[in-house]
């Protein structure tokens, strides 16, 4: 090995480390966050939530009557939610969901 | 609760002795209604004696679409115990019409609304039973809960007539021009004339479901 060499695989070496901690960092550094939805006056409120990927959805059921959240294509789902009752989904993609008890309520989560 | 105050502040020794009398029957069928409320809806024995308790209470069955003429325009004063009469009649008829559709329609959209309808408003009727409960208030049959009884026999005579074909359309029909009357009396008559504030908040609370079956209705409506 020349020494060129030997310098030019050093640089590299050290790129790829310097890399590798840089990214590992940032997945470590980032803090998942929990986002409330509250299912309110039959809506759900926001109906439209913003978040990363690992972020948490609690949603509540502030309504007298029994709600639940389904994945349009009815992927996931939750129970049937009774009045006060909670939910909760750690959130990987983007999605749209409703209630399947009251087809006309909607909600949407945006993955940024 | 301004009606049982001025009550009892009128009240001698002697009406007292007689309330308490009268109270008891009233309690054991409170106890009944909540009873039957808590039962499967879905038995047909039970939906029965749950129609007798209805009748014995003068609890209003009807399409509220006969509440404009009733009302007319000197909408009736209504006492609380008067308005609850009508809140839990409006609702157990919306139970009614549905378990019909869920004997005669076969169309899966259909059945997911009435579903909707019996699970909704018996939450409804169950919490209206609770604040009665708690508020020693039994309900009392009216001139409009008559009126509204016998229009919600012809209602349920003119669904059970229907062929299966014709069933749909004219019960999904029905349930557009009920909510839409129902949220109409809830807004205009029941709030404004509830004295009781949770008796208020739970008419309040009721709005926007009354609201949400409606647009399910007019959904419905439109694809079948
Ligand atoms: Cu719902």
């Amino acid at each position: 090995m020349t020494p060129f060499n030997a310098i030019k695989n050093g640089i590299f070496f050290v790129i790829a480390v310097a890399t590798f901690v840089a990214c590992n960092n940032t997945q470590k550094n980032y803090t998942p966050q929990s986002y409330v939805v509250e299912i309110k006056d039959m809506q759900f409120q926001p109906d439209t939530i913003t978040l990363h990927k690992g972020d948490t959805v609690t949603w509540i059921n502030k309504d007298i009557v029994a709600h639940n959240v389904t994945q349009k294509e009815a992927a996931w789902a939750s129970p049937t939610l009774p009045s006060d009752a909670t939910w909760q989904k750690v959130i990987e993609k983007s999605d749209s969901y409703y209630c399947s008890i009251h087809i006309n309520m909607k909600g949407e989560i945006v993955v940024e | 609760m301004s009606f049982s105050t001025k009550k009892k502040r009128a009240l001698t020794k002697t009406k007292y002795k007689k309330r308490c009398y009268l109270f008891i029957p009233a309690l054991l069928y409170l106890k009944r209604i909540a009873n039957f409320y808590s039962v499967n809806l879905q038995n047909s024995i039970k939906m029965k004696k749950l129609k007798k308790v209805a009748f014995a209470m003068s609890v209003v069955l009807c399409s509220v679409a006969y509440l404009s003429p009733v009302f007319g325009q000197d909408a009736p004063k209504l006492t609380d115990p008067e308005i609850a009469s009508v809140a839990v009649v409006a609702n157990q008829n919306d139970i009614d019409f549905a378990e019909i559709a869920k004997q005669k329609s076969h169309d899966k959209k259909v059945l997911e609304f009435a579903n909707t309808m019996i699970t909704d408003h018996k939450s409804v009727i169950d919490l209206a039973v609770a604040l009665v409960t708690k508020l020693h208030v039994t309900p009392k049959d009216n001139a409009v809960s008559k009126q509204l009884l016998s229009d919600a026999a012809n209602t349920k005579k003119m669904l059970n007539s229907k062929s299966a074909k014709e069933f749909n359309k004219a019960y999904v029909d029905n349930e557009v021009a009920y909510h839409k009357a129902v949220i109409s009396a809830v807004k205009t008559i029941l709030i404004p004339q509830s004295q009781n504030a949770e008796l208020k908040a739970l008419l309040e609370k009721v709005v926007p479901i009354l609201e949400a079956h409606l647009a399910h209705a007019e959904m419905v409506q439109k694809e079948i």
